[in-house]
């Protein structure tokens, strides 16, 4: 009775073994999966980031702006002598 | 009985046979599987399971002096096919010799290939004409490429090729930093899926690509392309350019280059507009080496501000045999009218006494000398050395003939009357790594010489010639220059190029500027184009900087 025992206790302490095992890589490949959604998700960010800084900048040119300013508000370069640095004077009450 | 036990024993021998029989057949195949075509069936195993892959990092950006991003990536787009997995040829044929005539041409010639590019930057109209014809042979491939949102900042930047390569500029100078390096990974897949991978391995590891920075700043560049532009079209020239310096630190904080292309749409890229003029052009600077001259004969104690020259009173004269020509005559006046007024016969008489050394005090202000940029296609000019000289070369030396400078070789050689006499390095790239310390060496012009030269240039401009540069308020100094243009081998006296370089000071702000403007129909005097374009250019810098009164 001893013997079998020993033999069963043997058996599933092998087979908890296995199970962990199998558990365990189960686990690596959920989560690794996961990190490679993750990366793939990532490059797909960054594309969309430089898709995006591209479409920005490609509004902001200067010459657009400038055309803008000078031909829709009839906004006019401002020059030197039109500039003058004001002074505030605060007085305490 | 017994024939029925004999039987048996028939049936279980045959029975054993077969399975023997069986079994050395898996054995021998087992055999020529696992050991006499071991190497083959282990590759092919290891092609469906690993997987080889490279990446490169993508292209980093280039930044102005404030942070802005000057070359930017996006993507563009190529049409492909592979030729020997075409399912309807004669569609492809009539679709390409009507839309894409060059690539049906190229692919008569290329049907046995197995790849084709039909076209490479497409245009978002030629995507929807792919598109709208609905040939699945033709495959849409994304590529990245270079956008540059300021065109006049494209002959510093330069570009890129079609396959994002930098071919010029700052692209070029420093592709291998803005590109990284490859990296390379196996990967185990599942031979079912080519989405997922079960284990990667590191074969071999690549360089992230870095961003650089540059001293220019965008939007100042860009205002002061408009006044150059402007300029450039109010006196009908062919060219022009224009350099920022801070005398200090080398820094440029512009450097504009007129006319410039657009590196966005290089369909017909005229490549005289891809030049960086202030560095790749360089020319016979006329009167403005008069200044250092002045620098050489002041340092060498050849002469004094106040000592009286004999100008002789006439456009031409003899020295020494050899005819000296001026524009407008002086009788005797002081040296310093003498360079203030640029007559051309005091300027050689002083410039006599000191003979060679004038081309040693050239050479260690740095004309004709490499910046230390290396900006690709930078031209270092040329002085003529002693060993070549002529009877003429010490008076044409002395009035900017014989010497080849480029815009940034003044601005430094400039900078040295305004930063305690030393010959900076100009800056264009700011490094991210720690400058090494700064050597003490002795200055090129001792302070009696600065103040001296100063006084020249800022009587300058306070005088009738240089009157179109003052900017109210500040203190300005400069001088103008006008050169003949060398045309096979004769100077042609109806081709100017005018120089300006000046400098412009506020407190602790100080600029040095300097300018040429090549070719004008319009006028011949410096004073009436490079002088105004000087001040235009200080008070768009004075206001961009916030130096205001």
């Amino acid at each position: 009775m001893k013997k079998i025992s020993a033999i069963i206790l043997f058996i599933c302490f092998n087979a908890l073994l296995i199970l962990f095992e199998v558990h365990k890589q189960g686990q690596y490949l959920k989560i690794s999966y996961e990190i490679q959604k993750l990366q793939t998700k990532l490059s797909e960010l960054i594309q969309q980031k430089s898709e995006a800084m591209y479409i920005l900048y490609k509004y902001q040119q200067p010459d657009i702006i400038k055309k803008i300013a000078e031909e829709k508000l009839a906004m006019k370069p401002i020059e030197l002598k039109d500039v003058k640095t004001v002074y505030e004077i605060t007085t305490k009450p | 009985m017994k024939s029925l036990q004999n039987l048996e024993h028939t049936r279980s021998f045959v029975i054993f046979l077969i399975l023997v029989s069986l079994y050395g057949i898996i054995v021998t195949n087992l055999y020529k599987t696992q050991v006499k075509k071991e190497s083959f069936f282990k590759n092919l195993g290891e092609k469906q399971y690993n997987f080889s892959t490279t990446t490169l990092p993508e292209r980093a950006y280039i930044y102005d002096k404030n942070g802005t991003p000057i070359a930017l990536n996006k993507n563009s787009y190529a049409a492909f096919i592979l030729p020997k997995q075409v399912s309807d040829r004669s569609s492809i044929e009539k679709f390409l010799e009507i839309n894409f005539p060059t690539a049906a041409q190229r692919l008569s010639e290329s049907w046995d290939k197995n790849f084709f590019f039909i076209s490479r930057k497409i245009t978002t109209e030629e995507q929807d004409l792919i598109t709208q014809a609905n040939l699945t042979d033709i495959k849409i491939l994304q590529e990245p490429s270079r956008f540059y949102p300021y065109k006049c900042l494209s002959p510093i930047l330069g570009m890129t090729d079609i396959d994002n390569h930098g071919i010029m500029g700052l692209e070029q100078q420093y592709d291998a930093v803005l590109r990284g390096t490859e990296t390379t990974h196996t990967l185990k897949k599942d031979a079912r899926s080519n989405h997922f991978y079960f284990e990667k391995e590191l074969i071999v590891q690549g360089t992230p690509s870095e961003p650089i920075k540059i001293t220019i700043d965008a939007d100042l560049q860009f205002k002061i392309a408009q006044i150059v532009e402007k300029t450039v079209h109010e006196f009908e020239a062919k060219e022009a350019a224009l350099v920022i310096m801070d005398p200090k630190t080398g820094e440029i904080s512009a450097m504009v280059s007129y006319p410039y292309f657009d590196a966005n749409n290089i369909g017909q890229l005229d490549m005289e507009q891809t030049k960086n003029r202030p560095l790749s052009q360089s020319f016979e600077t006329g009167s403005v080496i008069k200044v250092f001259c002045a620098l050489a004969a002041l340092e060498m104690e050849a002469v004094t501000l106040d000592e009286m020259i004999n100008c002789e009173n006439t456009k031409e004269t003899k020295i020494d045999g050899i005819r000296v020509r001026t524009v407008v005559p002086h009788g005797t006046i002081s040296y310093q009218e003498v360079i203030q007024k640029s007559n051309n016969i005091g300027t050689v008489k002083v410039a006599k006494r000191i003979n060679t050394t004038l081309y040693d005090f050239y050479k260690l202000l740095g004309l004709g000398e490499p910046t230390g940029l290396n900006f690709p296609g930078e031209n270092k000019g040329y002085v003529n050395p002693p060993s070549k000289w002529s009877a003429y070369s010490i008076i044409s030396l002395s009035f900017g003939y014989e010497i080849t400078t480029n815009l940034v070789q003044l601005a430094r050689a400039l900078s040295t009357i305004y930063n305690g006499g030393n010959l900076i390095e100009p800056l264009l790239v700011i490094s991210s790594k720690e400058k090494a310390p700064a050597i003490e060496k002795t200055p090129l012009a001792s302070e009696k010489t600065r103040r001296d030269l100063d006084a020249i240039l800022q009587g300058y401009v306070e005088s009738l010639g240089g009157r179109r540069a003052r900017v109210k308020g500040y203190k300005v100094t400069g001088k103008t220059g006008t050169s003949n243009i060398l045309e096979n081998g004769k100077y042609n006296e109806n081709k100017h190029l005018n120089t300006f370089i000046g400098y412009v000071e506020k407190g602790d702000y100080q600029r040095v500027i300097t300018v040429y403007v090549k070719e004008s129909k319009k006028a011949q005097y410096s004073a009436v184009i490079t002088a105004p374009l000087f001040r235009k250019a200080a008070e768009i810098l004075l206001l961009h900087d916030h130096i205001i009164l």
